[in-house]
């Protein structure tokens, strides 16, 4: 009998597998199709999700290893020819009009692959460096350095005060940023 | 695209913020129709295989 529970959980989460896919291919075909994919092997695999664990978590690693496979197999890189993240966007009004979501989203539309992944995993939605990490197939501390680099970063396109951009900053994944960070470093 | 020290929230806020918000902006669109055309197929699969069963 079908488990239509799952089914209502894996259709509710779409929304976040489609922006994580249009993060992830920065173009709507390419998102679209990597979201079908992922649809189909989730549904085709609903028997061996495990009630109580993270829906959205089980999604976005399928979505995130079939993007890497596509990606791989075809040996390219895909820029932003959608513009999706400097297009003119309806900016939401922000109470002190201090937000600017346009320089923000270009900046963002930047970060390398490993970065914006890192970044809206952790940054948007919340998942642990741990889970986070798992997702990726990377250590936690590998996740937290991406994250905090990704951050940096943003601070340094966005023209920002970088003192305070860290997340988490104890001395050794300050150390290693900043002993990371010159002319080529991310 | 500089913000001014005395013009410009904590940049960590700015960036969690940031953050947050461009994935609700790529959380908004509507699902395309090729993946509610899946939904309906897939859902209609599982139905036809459940009264199989039956």
């Amino acid at each position: 009998m079908t488990d239509t529970s799952a089914q209502d959980d894996l259709i509710a989460c779409l929304p976040a597998v489609r922006a994580f896919s249009l993060s992830l291919t920065r173009n709507r075909a390419e998102a679209d199709d990597l979201m079908q994919d992922t649809i189909m092997k989730a549904w085709a695999n609903l028997d061996k999700f495990q009630v109580g664990t993270n829906m959205r978590a089980w999604l976005f690693t399928i979505a995130r290893n079939t993007f890497y496979t596509t990606r791989k197999k075809a040996g390219r890189e895909v820029a932003d020819v959608d513009n999706i993240f400097t297009e003119a966007v309806a900016v939401k009004p922000d109470h002190d009009g201090r937000l600017q979501m346009r320089d923000f989203r270009a900046a963002f539309g930047q970060l390398s692959d490993e970065h914006r992944e890192a970044l809206i995993l952790v940054g948007a939605n919340g998942f642990s460096y741990d889970d986070a990490g798992e997702m990726c197939g990377v250590p936690a501390g590998t996740m937290k350095s991406r994250v905090n680099r990704g951050r940096q970063k943003l601070a340094d396109l966005l023209d920002l005060q970088s003192e305070d951009v860290m997340e988490l900053t104890d001395a050794a994944t300050q150390s290693i940023v900043n002993n990371s960070r010159g002319p080529q470093g991310t | 695209m500089r913000h001014d020290k005395t013009d410009k929230p904590d940049a960590g806020d700015f960036i969690n913020d940031g953050l947050k918000r461009v994935f609700e902006d790529l959380s908004e669109d509507d699902l395309p129709p090729q993946i509610l055309d899946l939904l309906t197929a897939l859902k209609a699969q599982d139905a036809s295989r459940d009264t199989e069963d039956d």
